[in-house]
């Protein structure tokens, strides 16, 4: 009789047990109001990369329990829209501040104007002077570049530079890295460093400028990957090499199909994932380094298919 | 049987309080914990719906504030403006306006000319008088940034309540606005919330302003309401008026508005009460089941103490040949099994108790045979004795009347002992049949001590040694032999001795005689069984308290003593 009530004691305390451990964790589970508040103004959201980074800070920011406000300019020339943006957002009391400029000599007026607020700012893709940056390391990613070309074509060959807007350090710096490697490390020659507006068309017509001017290029460095696809479309009856940036799907299409011979990878879910995980990180009084770099990757025919698995398709 | 039924009764009785109060125990957790979750997950979904509903309305906004910024960066806009082309610059507007379903309409404010320009085919192009632009000018003022103002229209041919952004063109002394009717908001984006009637959508702006609502509430409910959306509760319960409200609220980000989603109590407590049903009809359920199986349960585990009861009682009733069947190792089953090793005893005792009888009424049937037998020899000898008188035998008489007596002492089952004086008596009558007998061949001479004739003694002890005495003392040389019997107290002793002056007994017989009862063999002088015998009854009575000496030098004497314990009778 005493082994039963003994039996008695010892389930009714296992449950009891069962049922505040599950009380406890339930409380865990309760879920509360988002925190923080992030203002993300990016440059656009005309370009696979942009969604890719978009959809990457939604996820860690969900994960983090921050809720954003995503708000692009109207495409990646318009800073003054982009500044009006900030602006607003700022004055709309938010926690944090994440930016992609599209003009870097106009940033300036809302760092100032974030610092009077106490507004930390992060910088994604493209750097500020001061201020937190996530991305790629613009300038290792103009090396590898200019690594792969100096591996693949003969000594002597004459190469050129299509890069995006003069505005924009990211694309500053890769042409400074693709040419400093060039120079220093290979026995190719730099022909011509070209620059424009960051889109399809403009790639286009500077291509086809570059190949009238210049026609013994036998590879071209672009430093995004719209405007290599734009590029491709001049290109594709010459034997160029051409090297592009960026992750985005239908660029990797192109490399496999062989139309592009090598892209540099710049994984926006990556980038935007990093970016909340280190706003994340500052809120929390945690040490944030400077420069937060993701992983930059040399997409050739080879290896393309698997970085197109990673999309999710 | 009524013992046995409380035994089980109790036993279940007492599981099924224990049973009954730990499911009662049980399901008042699980009940208490079920509704709690039940009300946490409701909020979380309740949490979840808003939430989705509030984040597309906020991006309503956003698109609204994208677009009014689109329109003021607008560089064709500008240009329209400063032409004054304000036809085509209506149709432009009308172009946004087309873009973004949200957008009620556009208007593009000159506060120079006092021109406003409408997204509208009709009247597109209106001036303004002073009052109104006046109002109008300071309404807009007021709007800046990311959140949406809300305001009446007052320049809409019917006034209305809409949402207002507003955007400097950059490059023209003008301001663009954009109003959202706050019925299409409210449709477009909160409607699908609630769905129900009984439910209630609040949309409060930063300020704490009522800026869209589902039904009318009363002013005093929305100040409580709003005092617990400031507290960012996702999980608030709350009365208005005579209703009971169960919510959650979600700030938007964008715009700064709260949604507030009420959803009436009553249906709630609907699935609440289902709850409760089922968790009372589950306890029932389980009650039931359980009832049963404990029945069952202590059915089983009585069985052996019913089954020991039935034959503990079958036994009373006198059936001892039943056994109780040995069932375990526990108690029970130690009880049976001691219960048959008992019957089995008791069996025994009752058999040998019955055997016993038996025999001891087969030796009072023998004893009386043997009654019969003495009285029918006394009566036969008084009847020759009578004879014998009658015919002048006195003599005869006499020995018959001796005969008689001495035959009824020996057969005499009164009474083994008698005091010394009757036993010299009986001796006596048996000297004077000898005298009769032998004729003169020997004298008895008594010497006894007066206090020693009360002393007690067994019947019948001297006879067989004077017997000896008179029959085996006289020889051929010597033919009349003196016997002398003498008793004396010494020392609380009785000492009786019967001595004569015969021929005596051999070393060889003497020996003989003094050995043990079982040793001794027949001898044909000396009757060996009758002193053996006496000898045999002293040991009996007395243990080693008394003895029987015979001396002789077997030549001219013989003495026998008899040594006894003294008992001297009242």
């Amino acid at each position: 009789m005493t082994k039963f009530i003994a039996l008695f004691y010892v389930t009714l305390a296992m449950l009891l047990i069962a049922v505040v451990s599950y009380s406890i964790q339930k409380s865990e589970e309760n879920f509360s109001p988002p925190k923080y508040t992030i203002g993300v103004v990016l440059k656009a959201m005309d370009s696979e990369h942009w969604l890719s980074v978009r959809s990457g800070m939604t996820e860690a920011a969900q994960k983090n329990n921050m809720r954003l406000i995503v708000i692009t300019a109207e495409n990646e020339t318009a800073f003054a829209e982009q500044n009006k943006i900030i602006g607003d957002l700022l004055a709309n009391d938010i926690d944090a501040l994440i930016v992609s400029p599209t003009n870097i000599n106009h940033t300036k007026e809302f760092v100032d104007l974030a610092r009077k607020k106490n507004i930390p700012v992060f910088s994604i893709d493209e750097e500020i002077d001061e201020i937190i940056y996530i991305g790629s390391n613009n300038y290792a990613v103009g090396e590898m570049a200019a690594a792969f070309m100096a591996a693949n074509l003969p000594a002597g060959s004459e190469v050129s530079v299509i890069s995006g807007s003069a505005n924009q350090n990211a694309h500053i710096q890769r042409t400074a890295g693709f040419v400093d490697y060039i120079e220093k490390n290979s026995s190719l020659i730099i022909g011509k460093t070209m620059a424009a507006e960051t889109q399809y068309r403009q790639a286009m017509t500077q291509a086809e400028k570059l190949l009238r001017e210049r026609p013994n290029t036998r590879g071209i460095f672009v430093t995004s990957a719209i405007m290599t696809l734009g590029v491709i479309e001049t290109t594709e009856n010459f034997p160029v090499m051409i090297i592009g940036v960026d992750t985005q799907n239908d660029a990797i299409m192109a490399v496999k199909n062989g139309k592009i011979d090598a892209l540099i990878s710049q994984d926006g879910h990556e980038s935007g994932r990093l970016a909340i995980e280190v706003v994340a990180a500052h809120m929390n009084n945690e040490p944030v380094q400077k420069y937060n770099f993701i992983r930059n990757e040399l997409i050739t025919a080879d290896n393309a298919e698997h970085f197109l698995l990673q999309e999710d398709f | 049987m009524k013992i046995i039924w409380n035994m089980r009764f109790k036993m279940f009785l007492a599981a099924l309080v224990i049973n009954v109060l730990g499911i009662i125990f049980a399901m008042l957790l699980f009940y208490h914990y079920a509704t709690e979750h039940f009300y946490s997950e409701y909020a979380s979904s309740l949490y979840e719906r808003i939430f989705i509903g509030a984040k597309n309305a906020d991006l309503g906004f956003q698109r609204i504030y994208r677009m009014t910024l689109d329109i003021s960066f607008d560089m064709q806009i500008t240009e329209l403006i400063n032409k004054g082309d304000f036809t085509q610059l209506a149709t432009r507007l009308k172009e946004y306006r087309e873009k973004n379903s949200l957008s009620d309409d556009i208007y593009c404010y000159m506060p120079a000319k006092k021109i406003l320009v409408r997204s509208e085919e009709y009247n597109s192009v209106q001036k303004l008088d002073n009052e109104v632009a006046n109002t109008w000018h300071r309404i807009i003022e007021q709007q800046a940034g990311i959140r949406p103002l809300f305001i009446e229209n007052i320049l809409s041919p019917a006034t209305k309540k809409v949402f207002l952004y507003k955007a400097k063109v950059s490059g023209a002394e003008a301001f663009i606005t954009t109003q959202i009717s706050e019925r299409g908001l409210y449709y477009a984006y909160l409607d699908d919330i609630g769905m129900a009637d009984s439910n209630l959508i609040v949309m409060f702006d930063s300020a704490g302003n009522v800026v869209s609502q589902s039904r009318a509430i009363d002013k005093k409910n929305l100040n409580v309401l709003f005092s617990e959306v400031r507290q960012k509760n996702t999980e608030l319960s709350l009365t208005l008026g005579d209703e009971e409200f169960f919510g959650t609220c979600v700030e938007m980000p964008l715009s700064r508005c709260t949604v507030l989603l009420l959803v009436n109590k009553k249906k709630i407590y609907g699935k609440i009460i289902f709850m409760q049903i089922l968790s009372v009809l589950g306890v029932i359920f389980i009650l039931l089941l359980s009832t049963f199986f404990i029945y069952i349960l202590s059915a089983k585990l009585n069985e052996p103490v019913e089954n020991l009861a039935q034959i503990m009682q079958a036994v009373g009733h006198g059936n001892f040949s039943l056994r109780a069947k040995v069932e375990g190792n526990d108690e029970i089953g130690y009880l049976a099994d001691r219960f048959n090793h008992m019957l089995e005893h008791i069996e025994t005792l009752i058999d040998n108790l019955a055997n016993e009888k038996v025999l001891k009424r087969q030796a009072e049937l023998n004893a009386l045979q043997y009654q019969i037998r003495p009285h029918f020899i006394y009566n036969t000898l008084n009847s020759i004795r009578f004879a014998a008188m009658i015919q002048g035998a006195k003599n005869i008489g006499e020995l018959l009347a001796n005969f008689i007596e001495l035959l009824q002492v020996s057969t005499n089952r009164e009474g083994e002992f008698g005091t010394l004086a009757e036993e010299i008596s009986t001796l006596k009558k048996y000297i004077a049949l000898q005298e009769f007998r032998l004729m003169n061949s020997f004298a008895v001479d008594f010497n006894l001590a007066e206090e020693s004739l009360s002393c007690r003694v067994p019947r019948l002890i001297l006879q067989p040694f004077v017997e000896n005495s008179i029959l085996h003392a006289p020889s051929p040389e010597k033919t009349f032999c003196r016997i002398m019997i003498s008793s004396e107290l010494k020392g609380g002793e009785l000492i009786i001795s019967i001595e004569d002056d015969g021929k005596g007994i051999s070393p060889e017989v003497l020996k003989n005689l003094s050995a043990k009862p079982s040793d001794k063999k027949a001898h044909g002088g000396f009757s060996g069984i009758g002193v053996a015998n006496i000898k045999e009854r002293l040991r009996l009575y007395y243990g080693d308290a008394s003895k029987v000496i015979c001396e002789s030098d077997g030549k001219t004497f013989t003495k026998i003593s008899i040594v006894l314990p003294a008992e001297v009778t009242s």
